[in-house]
Parts: C-alpha cells; structure tokens; sequence
C-alpha cells in the first residue's frame, strides 16, 4: 500500500495548477510543489553546530539575516540567528532531515521535516513586486528586497517567507492552510496598478 | 436657494470648453472640469450649502478644502456613495449627486431652525446638565437623530481599493512652493523620493497667488517644477494623495484617489516608510470673531483667492474685506482685478501697520482703519456689516465678507509622532516644537510666509539631508517677485458685540459665550475645554477654530497661548473610508481561513464546517440529514465499530536539545523529566497566576526530542509562549522550538475496530495490546509513509491517532473511510466527539474552565502536589485565592427532571426559584446515548465536596433537579480504552 501525494491546490502534483490565473499581461504565477524543506533550528549558540551542520548539508549555513546559501543540492535560508530553512527537492528531505539528526544525536540541532508545512508559489513578472506589496512591506530596506536574498514578513496579513530569486522573479512560501486564502488574496489584488 | 450666477467670464484653471452636470439638494446644475463641488456651487449661486449642528443656522461655503468646517455634503458619484464630504474636496463628477446633510424639508426652509429662539439655553454643556433626569436614555434617541454628519447607505459599491507599501529615503508631504522646491533640490542625490500632495496638481498656492517665480507665474513655475520632478528617476510624485497618520519608525498612512470625469473610481492606501521626513504641509488661514460671523457669504479671505484664480468664479458681487493682517489685502486686489466691487477693507489696525494699503487706495479699494465688526445682516446671505471706529460706525452693504484673522499651520503630523506645537509669538502661531529624528519643517508649517525664505530654507534641508546620506545635488533657489503676506497676526480679541453671536466652532457651533462659560466653571485646561465644549472635535478637528478658541480662552484666564497649550493631534487628520481601510478583508477574505489539506474529502462528505479557528466539520450530512440525528450516528460508530476523526488542527510543537525535557516540565503541571521514549503523557500547563492556560499532550519521540500537542486555538500561542520564556528568562538553556503544526495530517480512528482499521493501512509496527499500550507513540511506516501513530484517546473508547505528512492526507483520510468489510468506518465532526469526550468526562479547555480556573478545581490537586520541583504558575497555586474552600470545582451533573443546557446556573442552597444566588454553572452538556441520561460538567463552589448532592440548575427557563456526580459517566475502569 501506498497513500497518493496530493498539494496544496490540486491532487496531481507534476499538473501544477494554477488556480490563481488571469494575472495582468507578462505575469506568470505557479505552484512550485517540487520545492522540498527542512527546518533546522538550533538548541544552543549557531557557533557551536555550524560546523557539523554544513558537513550533514553540504551547504553552508548563512550567519547574516536575509542571506541565502546555495549548494548543490540544497540551498540554506537564514531565519533568525538560531534557524534555517533548507530547501531540496522533496525527494531529498528525509535523507537531508535523517543527515543531520543522526550528526546530532543529543539535539543540539534539529531538523524537522517541514516540506508540507510551507506552499510555495512563483510569481514571476514585471508587476510582481508590486502585486506583492499590496500586502505588506516586501522590504524595509532601502532598496528593497535583494536579489538571491530571503525575508520572514507579513503578505496578505499571514505570515510568508519570502525569495527574491532573480529580478522579476519572486518566491512566496506561506502557511499550508492558508493556502486558498492566499490565493482568493492574490485573485483580488492582482489588478492593482504596478510601479 | 438663489442663483446668480458668479461664473467669471475668464480665469482660473477650469476647463470651459466642457460642461459637466450635476445635482445638489434634486436641482440640476452644471459646472466645468477643473471645478470642485464648492467652487460649482459658488459659481451656481448656491449660498446655503447646509445647516449648523446644534442651532441649525444656515451656513455656506467657508474654505475651499478639508479646512471648511460648513459644506459637509452628502455625494454619490458614478462609483459610489459618501456620507460626509466638504464640497471642496470633491471633484466635479459628471452626473453627480449631492445633498445637504442637515436640514427638514430642505437646507434652505429648515424646521430645526426654530432651536434658534432657545439658543440661549443650549449652551455648553447643557445636556450634561439638563438631560439627567429622569433618564438620559429618553432623550438620547432624539438627540441622535437630530445630529451627525451624514448617514452611510448600503449600497453596491463600484469603487476600486489597492492597498500599497513601499519604503523611501525621503518622504515629502506637500506639493507647495516649499515642497517643491525641496524636491527639486534633490534632484541629483540618487536619494529616493516620495512626494504627496492632496491637490490634483502641484503648486499649492502658487495656482492660485500672484507671484512672479524665476520670470513666470506661479503656477507655471509649479508646472515646469512638476516636470522636471517626474522626468527624473528616483523622484515619485503622488497627487490627489493626502498623508492621513504618521506612526512610530516613521511610518506613514496615505490615501491616494483616482478619478476620472465621473467621480473617485479607485482609491489606494499606501504605508509608507520613509528615512527623511520632509513636513511642508503650509498653513490654513484663521477667522475673526465678531457678532453672527458665520452668515453665508462669509468666508476665509484665501478661500476667495482661490476661488477667483483657480475656479474663476467670483464668490460675491460686492465683497468687503475684514483683516488682522496684510494678506486681506491681496483678496481685495485679486477681486478688484476680477472685477468685483470692493465695498471696503476693514482692518484692525492702524494705516500704518498695513503695508498694502497705499496700493489699495490707489486702486479706489476704501480702506477702514483701527476698525472692527459689531454687526452683520441677512439671513440666507450676508446682506450688510456694520464696522465701528474709534469715532464712527459705519454700515456698509455687501453680499460677500472676506475674512482673515492670521494663520495656523498644518502641525497635525508633527502632532501625531508626540511632538507638542510651541506658540511663536512674533507671527502669532503655533509651529512644531520639537520634531522626530529626520524630520524637517520647511516654509508655511513652521510659519514662513515670504516665499523667498521658504525656497531658501527647502535648499537647507535638501543640503541637510544630501549631506547626511552621502547623496549629490545642488540647492535650487527661484527668484521671487510677490507681494508679501506680510508678517502674520496675532490672534485679536473682539471689543465690540455679544459673545453669544460670535461662532468660534462653526462645525460645532462652539460660540465666545460657550468658552467664556467653561472658563467662569473651571474647564480651564485645554484638553477640558474640549470636551466640555466640543470645541475643536468631530471631523473638522480644529482647523480653523483652535488657535482662536485658544486665544480666547487664554485672554479670559489672564494666561499667554503657550501656557494654554493645544490638545492632542492624533491620526487620521483627515477621514478614511472603512472600505479603503478594509480592501479586500471582507466576504471569504475577512480573515484568514484555515483549512485542513483534507478540505476536499470532508466536502465530498457534505460536512457541515464551522469556524473554530479552522474550517472544521461539525457534523456530516452524509450520515444524516438532520445534525442531532448524524451526531448520534456519528457517536454510535465510535462506541460500536469505528469513527473517524480528522485532527488536523491540533497542534504539534517539536521541542529538542539536551534541556528540552526539563524546559517542558517548567510548563506543565506533571512532571516530564521522567517521561521516557516512545510515551506519552496528558497535562495542563498555566499561566503565572496559576490558571490554566492550556491542556494536551506530550510525547516523548527520542532522547531529548519531543512533541507537544496543545489544542487547535492555543497552538500558535503556546509556541510563542514557549518561545518567549527560552528568550527572555531562560537564555542560557539548551533548547530548540519548532512549530509544525501544518506539516502533519492527524487522523484519529476511534472504536472497538479501531486497530482493524490502522491493520488495514499496513503499519510497520506492531500495534496489538501488548506491544503497542494505551498512551504511547511510535514512529514508522503507515501507507507505505512516515507516519507518527499515538495511541491516545479522547472519547473512552480504544483509538489511535495517525500522522502522516500533509500531501497525504487526503489519501489517508479517503483511504480509512472506504474501508471494506465489516469496519463501517464513519466520518465524526466535532460535535460528536465533543459529546463522547463528555461521556468520558475529558476536560475541554475554554468549555470547562475560565480566566479562575486552577489545577486544583479540576481533580488535579494530587498531580501538582507530587511536584518539588518548579513550574510556571506553581507559586500562585498556594495563594488563599487558589486554596479557598469556596472555589468552584468540576463535578459531573446527572439531571433528574429535564434536560441540561450549557451556561445554566446552579442555585444556592435553600433556592428552588429564581432569581436568587447562584454558586456556579453547566460548563458542558448533552444527552449521553451511552449513560441514557442528560449529563453534564459543572463548575459548582465547593463541588469536591458535595458528590451525591441535588441541587436546582436553572434551564431552560424553568429550575431542574440534577444530581452532583463524578465527572466521568462511561467507563470509569478505563476497560474500552485499553482494550
């Protein structure tokens, strides 16, 4: 026996559908059900498992807030001083998980299976950031949200983690079950004027 | 109403080849694009636009912007309806409508206006005084009816909402010279700019002063700057856009319209932060007191610039002018050149102090001297003023009276960061005080009225803020050919005429008499003087009327204006609608739903969901039609065969490290330190008064990783809780918090057939009785998965609850409730397995306690009594509060006549009627199937005590019997569950 895969939005994950359609010319949105993660959270300082940590991951853990590490399997997101999300294919998050706890026996650092927590979604586009800022502020920096950086802030009044992949190229990862309402948000904001 | 039509046959920056057509009051009228409500009315002829609130005299236009404290209307425009608008900031829609908003039958012939022959009993504070007995509420009804400012309509609404953040290096908020130039002179420092300006276009008083700026008219100049400022990259211009609230971090609220011919069709609020805060909100010109000075035609002397140099039209046929100060004289020069008759300027000063007044003379323009009003006639139009001087009184007829009394400048944002206005006595005005961090005051707010100092002072602050950010550029400094303004004006008191005929707050009908009152009663602090009065509230704030309020208020208390101070300024400054507010949180997206990744399977099932924090079935049609006979149904599966229970939303918190099994222990009342692998343990945890604050269970996954189950509402708080106590109190221990709430479907399986039906999902484990007992947990493989399985039960009956991650949920779900053979598993809601849990006589958190229940009131004395060791809450436990005999305690109920109903209360001793005292209430209740009696939980004082005892619990209208039991009805020896 085994029990099918379903995501967050459909029940063919290879289909990724796109529910969240009709967005304004050159706007692309898609279900990004291939991202895989593991939640890594530290019970002492970082300095003491960041060593082991990077060996169990093959990628270097990131000290500075908003930066990401990218590796070949794998890529590392900073969440607080303490926490990481590690993205993989999702095929790579049980062997990534059972890595690092089995180089951590005693739990100084954790890692959670986490890849059902968190729905991605794509949104690529000229107007991206702008459909995105209709729900908070991407950034406080002044120039924004740098590109290949990540940020844990308010979209649409839930929590997200939030890619900057490449320049008209966004990331969003919110809460699973608030995956319909995120969308139903997207749906209503997307004609917002850009720029 | 009358119309004269005051259109000037040239001017202004209306566009007269198109007319546009409205209505005001059901009178079709017409005006052009470029006009706004106020200024078509004007041109129209329309002298009454409403009526006051408390005296119902008839008003009319007073300011052309927010600063009009009279023309509160009434609009629907193509896209929508407005309750309370002031004409001026409405721009002309084709097909607009607009009412008055006070006013029966019509704002012209009103019956409220007959409160004017009782004025002299409606001073302030009369319903304070006068409506006390017998009872408020027998006039609240009338007096509520007979005020407001407009009444909303539940109509469909067409008008667009976006909502925008953005973060900028510099914010600036006014599109004036000031902010203009401050903008053009940061052209060039590769700083971000953001600049909003309420008017549809830039210049602010440049379009509508004579001023003469690097060789061409002000508003050309404007134009050019406009420009200049939008072809440049790093400067955003946002007209039509007012800045409504400032914020901590400086962090700003905006309102931006958009429109079109035929009305407001999208409005966008943006929240903006900015590292620069340039404030060049101008100024708003002051009134004068003098007797009836609110008859319509009367009006502020810019407002009457404004009209005749942006709108064209002409506000009076004959105007007079009174003044403390030399820009009445401007307003009597651009009317002479509009061609109006100037009837006279009527200064409070002597010749000498008027700059102007040469000029004036010259062109013919009479000109009083150390004069003042001491009275006015007409009642639906100014008519005539009569001026007294020192040896003269003269009347003079005119249909329009410009009034100027100084300026106040626009402190309000200053205001809302906590920086407190401070009084300049040299231009009689109150300017911010002490600013935020990065905030800059440029040109009218900090009272600068000379237009050259204004653009040299926007060159400083560029400079200033260039500097400060490494930026580039160069000051840009415009010459200037204007007449002055002259040096402002101190707030002047009136020495002729009553006080009981002079407004101070026109929106209000604040009168000279009101303040002179609250000062004789004490109300002599200014934030009393408000209230007592209503000086300065509801949507007009103050604007016009505060300062002279002030100054009143400080002459009658021998005081200076900076001793008196000025109230509170807090956002917004001007209103916002709800719906802009809202956007799209409403309907579905209200806020956001949760729901389980089995949602689909549970519809397939016609679940009936309710809201619990998650979209959680209470009860399935496809087990029956009506909900009591599906939730007995539902119940019958779980004590027959099997039911099925999706418990998705409980939450699941990993906590690991080497402390993690004593950080635990330090939450919940049972100890956890001893709590080996692959077990399980049910506690409650409390907050620092000794109340619980939640209840689940803990399992114990590995050595030093474990699993925490708060309950569906609490989950998220609990991780904050836990989280918050590892930061601040206990830093040094080694532990980790990982919510997962989301990751993991639970589906709990629940019956005698239970194990059969985790048997057919294939476990790599065994789970018979011996291997797998009652209040363990195991990992492994469940459909071929990684699935958690603890055997848990919260209905009495065997059941087991297995957690597999959320994609394949839906598939589990699916997969145990089509189960073939003679399983007949069945879907449960909520209801049920709240009505099992009862049976078996399970706390529920939130149902069976409240904001006073300790560990102690529910059975759990010995628990917490074996602790030596310390938890969160233990110390208050051994309070007299928590160890009073007269606590309420959780017993069961048994009725014996009638039926138990949740919320009823329990009778004192030697009651058997109500009302009487009552010693505590029904918690949970239901008719029990399994026991064959109504039963329920009770909160009763002293209960632990009293097992056995009937008392009389009120409900259902009528006092039943029930006999005091204990909490668990079914299964007392925990047979089923260990089974």
């Amino acid at each position: 026996m085994k029990l099918q895969l379903q995501s967050s939005l459909g029940v063919d994950l290879d289909a990724a559908p796109n529910e969240a359609g009709g967005l304004p010319n050159g706007m692309a949105l898609r279900e990004r059900a291939d991202v895989g993660c593991v939640f890594l959270n530290a019970a002492v300082n970082a300095a003491e498992v960041i060593e082991g940590g990077n060996e169990a991951l093959g990628v270097q853990l990131p000290a500075r807030p908003g930066s990401i590490s990218r590796g070949p399997r794998c890529s590392a997101i900073w969440l607080t001083p303490r926490a990481w999300l590690v993205q993989c294919p999702v095929d790579d998050e049980l062997e990534l998980a059972s890595r690092v706890n089995a180089a951590f026996a005693d739990k100084r650092l954790h890692a959670a299976l986490f890849t059902d927590y968190l729905y991605w979604l794509e949104l690529c586009g000229e107007g991206a950031e702008a459909i995105l800022q209709q729900g908070g502020f991407v950034s406080l920096e002044r120039d924004g949200l740098a590109v290949g950086h990540a940020k844990r802030t308010l979209v649409g009044n839930i929590p997200a983690v939030i890619i900057h992949e490449r320049k008209f190229e966004w990331l969003v990862g919110i809460e699973r079950s608030r995956t319909k309402y995120f969308v139903g948000w997207l749906n209503s904001v997307r004609d917002a004027p850009a720029g | 109403m009358t119309t004269h039509g005051y259109r000037l046959p040239s001017g202004g920056r209306i566009d007269r080849t198109r007319t546009i057509a409205f209505e005001f009051n059901g009178r079709r009228l017409s005006g052009h694009p470029g006009d706004t409500l106020a200024s078509a009315l004007m041109a129209n002829g329309v002298d009454i636009i409403g009526r006051s609130f408390k005296y119902r005299r008839p008003r009319g236009l007073y300011g052309a912007g927010v600063e009009d404290p009279n023309s509160m209307v009434a609009v629907r425009d193509a896209y929508g309806y407005e309750p309370a608008l002031r004409a001026g900031q409405v721009r002309l829609g084709d097909g607009m409508q607009a009412w008055s908003v006070r006013g029966w039958p019509s704002a012209v012939f009103d019956v409220g206006g007959g409160v004017q022959l009782v004025s002299g009993l409606l001073n302030a504070g009369f319903y304070y005084k006068t409506f006390k007995w017998p009872s408020w509420s027998w006039f609240e009804p009338w007096i509520r009816r007979a005020t407001g400012f407009g009444c909303p309509q539940a109509v469909d609404e067409n008008r667009k909402v976006h909502h925008r953040h953005a973060t900028y290096d510099v914010l600036i908020v006014g599109g004036g010279p000031a902010g203009l130039a401050t903008a053009r002179s940061l052209i060039g420092s590769g700083l971000r700019v953001f600049l909003a300006e309420d008017q549809p276009q830039l210049g602010g008083s440049l379009n509508w002063e004579a001023a003469l700026i690097d060789g061409q008219s002000g508003s050309a100049w404007a134009a050019s700057m406009a420009r200049t400022l939008a072809e440049d990259s790093h400067t955003t211009i946002l007209t039509s856009t007012t800045v409504t609230g400032a914020y901590e971090n400086d962090h700003f609220v905006l309102v931006q319209s958009f429109w079109d011919d035929r009305g407001v069709h999208t409005e966008c609020l943006w929240k903006l932060r900015a590292h620069h805060v340039v404030l060049a909100t101008g100024m708003i010109e002051r009134p004068l007191l003098f007797p009836d000075n609110d008859r319509p035609g009367i009006m502020l002397s810019g407002t009457v610039r404004r009209m005749i140099n942006e709108f064209g039209v002409a506000p009076a046929r004959r105007m007079a002018i009174y003044t403390n100060n030399d820009s009445g004289y401007l307003t009597a020069l651009a009317a002479y050149r509009a061609g109006m008759a100037i009837a006279a300027v009527v200064d409070t000063r002597s010749a000498e102090a008027a700059m102007h007044a040469t000029l004036s003379k010259e062109m013919g323009i009479p000109c009083l001297f150390d004069a003042q009003i001491q009275a006015t006639a007409g009642y639906r139009r100014l008519a005539t003023i009569t001026v007294r001087q020192v040896s003269a009184v003269t009347k003079i007829a005119c249909d329009g009276l410009a009034v100027s009394g100084g300026f106040s400048p626009c402190v309000h944002l200053a205001g809302h960061r906590g920086s407190k206005p401070v009084y300049d006595p040299t231009c009689g005005a109150f300017v911010p005080g002490d600013v935020p961090e990065r905030w800059h005051v440029v040109g009218g707010v900090k009272a600068t009225l000379d237009l050259s100092a204004t653009f040299a002072d926007a060159g400083a602050v560029a400079h200033t803020i260039r500097a400060g950010r490494g930026g580039l550029g160069s000051a840009h400094s415009p010459r200037v050919d204007v007449l002055s303004l002259g040096t402002g004006a101190i707030p002047t008191q009136p020495s002729v005429g009553s006080s009981s005929r002079m407004w101070v707050d026109f929106q209000n009908d604040v009168k000279a008499s009101d303040i002179e009152l609250a000062a004789r009663e004490g109300y002599v602090a200014i934030e009393h003087l408000k209230r007592y009065t209503t000086l300065g509230m509801g949507t007009d704030q103050g604007r016009t009327s505060n300062v002279v309020g002030l100054s009143l208020l400080a002459a009658l208390t021998n005081r200076t204006l900076s001793e008196v101070g000025t109230t509170t300024f807090r956002p917004p400054y001007t209103a916002i609608r709800l719906g802009t507010i809202a956007n799209a949180r409403r309907g579905d997206l209200f806020k956001p739903r949760r729901l389980f990744p089995t949602h689909g399977v549970h519809e397939n099932r016609s679940a009936v969901f309710e809201d619990f924090g998650w979209e959680r079935p209470d009860w399935y049609r496809s087990n029956a039609n009506e909900r009591e006979a599906a939730v007995a149904l539902e119940m019958a599966a779980v004590r027959n065969h099997v039911g099925v229970f999706d418990a998705s939303s409980l939450g699941k918190i990993e906590v690991t490290g080497p402390d993690a099994a004593k950080f635990l222990s330090r939450f919940y009342v049972s100890n956890l330190m001893t709590l080996k692998p692959e077990r399980v343990r049910y506690s409650v945890m409390l907050k620092e008064d000794g109340v619980i604050f939640d209840d689940g269970v803990v399992s114990c996954l590995s050595d030093n990783h474990f699993l925490a189950s708060p309950t569906s509402g609490n989950a998220e708080a609990v991780a904050a809780w836990f989280e918050r106590w590892r930061q601040t109190e206990w830093p040094t221990m080694q532990v980790a918090i990982s919510p997962v709430t989301a990751n993991w479907t639970s589906i709990a399986l629940a019956g005698p057939l239970a194990r059969a039906l985790l048997a057919r999902l294939q476990p790599d484990f065994d789970i018979s009785n011996d291997a797998f007992p009652h209040m363990q947990i195991r990992e492994g493989t469940v459909g071929g998965v990684s699935a958690r399985v603890a055997r848990i039960s919260f209905t009495g009956e065997l059941q087991f609850e297995v957690s597999v991650q959320a994609r394949y949920a839906s598939s589990l779900l699916s997969t145990v409730l089509t189960a073939e053979g003679d399983l007949e598993p069945r879907p449960v809601g909520l209801e049920a397995w709240l009505r099992l849990r009862l049976e078996k006589g399970y706390l529920h958190v939130g149902s069976d306690t409240n904001g006073r229940t300790t560990p102690l009131d529910i059975g759990m004395g010995g628990i917490v009594a074996k602790r030596q060791d310390d938890f969160i809450g233990k110390r208050s436990l051994k309070l007299a509060f928590a160890t009073s005999s007269e606590r309420e305690q959780l017993v069961g109920l048994r009725a014996l006549d009638g039926s138990l109903e949740v919320g009823g209360r329990i009778l004192s001793r030697g009651h058997t009627q109500v009302p009487c005292p009552t010693e505590g209430y029904v918690t949970s209740a239901c008719f029990s199937p399994s026991v064959g009696e109504s039963i329920g939980l009770a909160l009763i004082q002293r209960g632990h005590t009293r097992d056995g005892e009937v008392v009389k619990v009120f409900c259902g209208g009528t006092p039943i019997s029930c006999r005091i039991s204990n909490p668990i009805f079914y299964d007392p020896t925990n047979q089923r569950l260990q089974a």
